[in-house]
């Protein structure tokens, strides 16, 4: 009796979950036809519901970002790119989406390190998912392994040399790659950032007619330092001035 | 407990029903207690149920009547309770002011005859224009504040569209509205108005003005009161000078006509009482009187007539070699701001610059078009340095003045800081500018590889490491174990072959056979090679053996003398005659030689 009742209750969560992925699926095609029958506007409403979905795939962001793009809502799009890579980093398309915003914007590129290496880390951490970085991490650290056991039970000095040499170097990489996963699994759960969503100003103090400090410009991406009374925040721009805005002028990604 | 909490959520309902239950047999007259004597109000009648007939309306004889009677009519059902009201909505407007009483009105509701409270309504304020302070006009008729009967004929004078401008002699480029009026007389209801086709408008760019709602105000009119409201407004700027035609429109308009009910439910019944009458009116064509721009034309006039300020702006700030940078032109004011042409603007050879892009918040206030454009000038300064963008002029036309007017554009003097960048970074964003957004992504539902999380990461990875780990020893202990068995056989081997010599030299010495010597000693050799050396014993030919051993034995004559020992050995056993004599010597020969190969056998 238990189990049946399990068991219907098992099929009952099966079909409510099929359904729910058809209408989603529905909905993404209908906007999609919308976008390209060019009722931009009308497909901006559509992939907004179809995000409301639970378990929604946040690649839907992307197509978001383009209709919001094609009715000029060049900071919103950049939104949602942004939403869009921080599950999928790295995603081609999206980064020349967004930079295509930003130029539109007028929106200057963002400073980088002076420090090659530096520059370099921090791009590759940028541009790969912690899932994609464990995954190369755990396939070099399998090469490292056979490396090893070909020094281990090789009979040829010169052969078992080699593999010597590779197994350290593939240790190296293998522990590299769990530092930058380890990083990036730490920014990304400790870190807000926030798109402004139009032209202000940063003030000293979360009041409102505190000193203006610095002026931001809609489609900037900065980093959330604080909340205050759930209506302020502290945000540092990109060329690190660092003031408050109201909520309502960004949206965090 | 759900079911207790439906319960109660049932009796809350219900609590909500009650009123409205015992609600059911009165008819209430909302009304305001005082209005301004410029506001329209509203007077409804509300009873709680659709079962409403004879409404007989009071006597607004004090008042003017915009609209009405309206009815509307609700009706709702939760967990089969049905609640449901009626409202009769009359639209009033004061004609004087003072303090008025509106008579009861009765209805027959639920079957029983019901009449509502006299409701006084104080009028205050003074009338604002002469011709809504109709309080003294007594000649009206009071038919002329009913609604059409089904049927009656509409005439041009009840309903008819008029056509404006805002001005008959123009420039060229000066902009007129023109407005489109509908004109109805009290008492036609007005439920619809639409273009029949769009006007055809030649040398003359156009801009629909839209009119959400109409909004209509009364009016006299050849002793008569009329509703009005504009339904249609072109903003347009003629291109051409002399005589030019602005075509005549027909519109459809929809009235309603009341129909006679025997009762207010057949009124609900039969779509309110009302029909839908269609009729055409047209306006016909008006003539614009266009005089060409006066001569002569300044060489800097691009077309711009109105009257405008003109303001100049380089962004960013700070402009670098390399970097892409704005020069702004924004022209504000009034008048034909959509078509004035770009200027063009004399760079610095040392500057690249393109095609500039405009943006506009204009609006439509009053007659003309105001607001401002912006002219963007993208440049990029090839090299660091002094550059001036000269001074230029801005010259327009300004029809109420009758003159063109000259606006200085004072020079720009920048002082370019060297940049960062190189001429491949700029270009590479200039042809970002220039490009589309990538297309949509076709999304199918989550991909089928799994996500792993960091901890799942570092999880799999260990177990990774153990595993091999494990299995490393296990493979290491096997290999050590096969090592061990082989060199124990070896070491087993040659103890095996000095015993079997000795044995061998104890019988010798007893017996001195020399051939059952020789061949158990032959057979010895052959064991001892076999397992020292890994050779089996079916490919165990000379020849192969000695090549055999002298790669692994470091010295060649202690392979000969083995070689020897071993033809010796052959020889006594199928030529006995010519082989050696055995005696204590060789025995010690044998031995001997044994143990050079054991010193000098290559591991």
């Amino acid at each position: 009796m238990f189990r049946t009742k399990n068991i219907t209750l098992l099929i009952f969560a099966c079909l409510s979950f099929f359904s729910m992925s058809a209408t989603g699926a529905e909905t993404l095609s209908q906007a999609d036809s919308l976008y390209r029958a060019g009722s931009y506007g009308e497909a901006v409403s559509l992939y907004e519901k179809a995000l409301k979905q639970p378990e929604a795939d946040a690649a839907i962001y992307y197509n978001l970002g383009n209709a919001c793009f094609r009715t000029q809502q060049y900071a919103k799009a950049i939104l949602c790119y942004e939403r869009m890579l921080r599950e999928y980093p790295g995603d081609a398309d999206a980064l020349f989406n967004l930079s295509l915003c930003q130029s539109k914007l007028s929106l200057k590129e963002q400073p980088r390190s002076d420090f090659f290496f530096i520059t370099w880390w921090n791009s590759f951490r940028d541009m790969h998912s912690v899932s994609e970085l464990m995954a190369y991490a755990f396939v070099f650290l399998l090469l490292c392994l056979l490396a090893f056991a070909g020094y281990m039970f090789l009979h040829s000095l010169l052969w078992r040399k080699v593999c010597f040499g590779f197994s350290v170097a593939l240790l190296v990489v293998t522990l590299l790659l769990n530092v930058v996963a380890i990083q990036r699994a730490y920014i990304m759960s400790n870190t807000q950032w926030a798109i402004v969503m139009q032209d202000g100003t940063l003030l000293d103090n979360p009041v409102e007619k505190a000193k203006s400090v610095h002026k931001i410009h809609a489609g900037e991406k900065s980093v959330v330092l604080e909340v205050y009374q759930n209506n302020w925040l502290k945000i540092e721009m990109p060329d690190k001035h660092v003031g408050w805005v109201k909520k309502e002028q960004c949206s965090i990604i | 407990m759900k079911f207790q909490i439906n319960r109660y959520f049932l009796i809350f309902l219900t609590s909500f029903l009650i009123p409205v239950v015992l609600m059911s047999q009165t008819l209430k007259v909302e009304a305001p207690s005082s209005v301004d004597i410029n506001d329209y109000f509203k007077v409804q009648y509300v009873t709680s149920t659709t079962n409403v007939g004879s409404f007989v309306p009071p006597d607004f004889s004090d008042f003017e009547l915009l609209a009405g009677p309206s009815y509307s009519s609700f009706s709702q059902s939760i967990n089969g309770r049905v609640s449901e009201s009626s409202t009769i909505t009359f639209v009033l407007r004061p004609r004087g002011a003072g303090s008025f009483t509106i008579g009861p009105a009765s209805a027959v509701v639920n079957g029983q005859s019901v009449k509502t409270k006299p409701v006084t309504i104080r009028v205050t304020g003074t009338a604002k224009d002469k011709s809504s302070d109709r309080s003294s006009n007594s000649s009206r008729q009071p038919d002329n504040y009913t609604v059409q009967k089904a049927g009656t004929r509409v005439s041009n004078q009840d309903v008819f569209i008029q056509v404006s401008t805002s001005r008959n002699h123009v420039y060229e480029q000066e902009a007129v509205l023109i407005t489109y009026r509908i004109y109805a007389k009290l008492g036609v209801g007005l439920s619809n108005v639409s273009m029949v086709k769009k006007p055809d408008f030649k040398d003359i760019v156009s801009q629909e003005i839209p009119i959400s709602s109409i909004q209509t105000t009364t009016e006299q009119l050849n002793g008569q009161t009329y509703r009005t409201g504009k339904i249609l407004q072109y903003l347009v700027f003629p291109q051409k000078s002399g005589k030019i035609r602005i075509p005549g429109i027909t519109f459809n308009v929809t009235i309603a006509q009341q129909m006679e009910m025997e009762s207010m439910m057949d009124a609900f019944f039969n779509g309110g009482g009302y029909v839908g009458v269609n009729v055409q009116r047209s306006v016909d064509d008006t003539y614009l009187d266009v005089k060409p721009l006066p001569l002569p034309k300044p060489t800097s006039f691009t077309g711009a007539v109105g009257s405008f300020n003109v303001q100049r702006e380089v962004l960013p700030e700070v402009v670098q070699s390399n970097d892409v940078a704005t020069y702004r032109l924004t022209v504000s004011g009034k008048g034909n701001l959509r078509l004035i042409p770009a200027m063009s603007v004399s760079f610095p050879s040392d500057m690249e610059h393109f095609d500039p892009k405009t943006s506009e918040e204009v609006d439509v206030v009053d007659d003309n078009l105001s607001g401002s454009v912006a002219y963007d000038y993208s440049f990029v300064p090839r090299n660091a340095g002094k550059q001036i963008i000269p001074e230029a002029v801005f010259t327009y036309f300004n029809p109420e003045l009758n003159k063109y007017v000259d606006v200085k554009i004072p020079a720009v003097v920048l002082d370019v800081k060297k940049g960062k960048r190189t001429r491949e970074d700029v270009e590479r964003e200039m042809e970002l500018r220039n490009s589309d957004i990538r297309d949509l992504h076709d999304i199918r539902g989550n991909s089928l590889l799994p996500s792993l999380s960091l901890w799942g990461g570092l999880l799999l990875q260990g177990l990774l490491l153990v595993c091999s780990i494990v299995l490393f020893i296990l493979l290491r202990r096997f290999v050590a174990g096969r090592m061990d068995a082989v060199s124990m056989k070896r070491k087993h081997s040659t103890r095996k072959l000095l015993k079997t010599i000795k044995k061998v030299r104890k019988d010798f010495s007893v017996s001195r056979n020399s051939t059952i010597a020789f061949a158990a000693l032959s057979d010895a050799l052959r064991i001892y090679l076999s397992e020292r050396f890994n050779i089996p014993l079916s490919d165990f030919n000379s020849e192969h053996v000695q090549s055999l051993l002298q790669e692994r034995v470091q010295q060649p004559e202690v392979v000969t003398t083995l070689m020897q020992i071993l033809s010796d050995a052959d020889c006594a056993k199928y030529a006995p005659a010519l082989a050696p004599s055995l005696n204590e010597n060789y025995f010690d020969r044998v031995v001997s030689v044994v143990d050079e190969v054991e010193k000098n056998v290559a591991q």
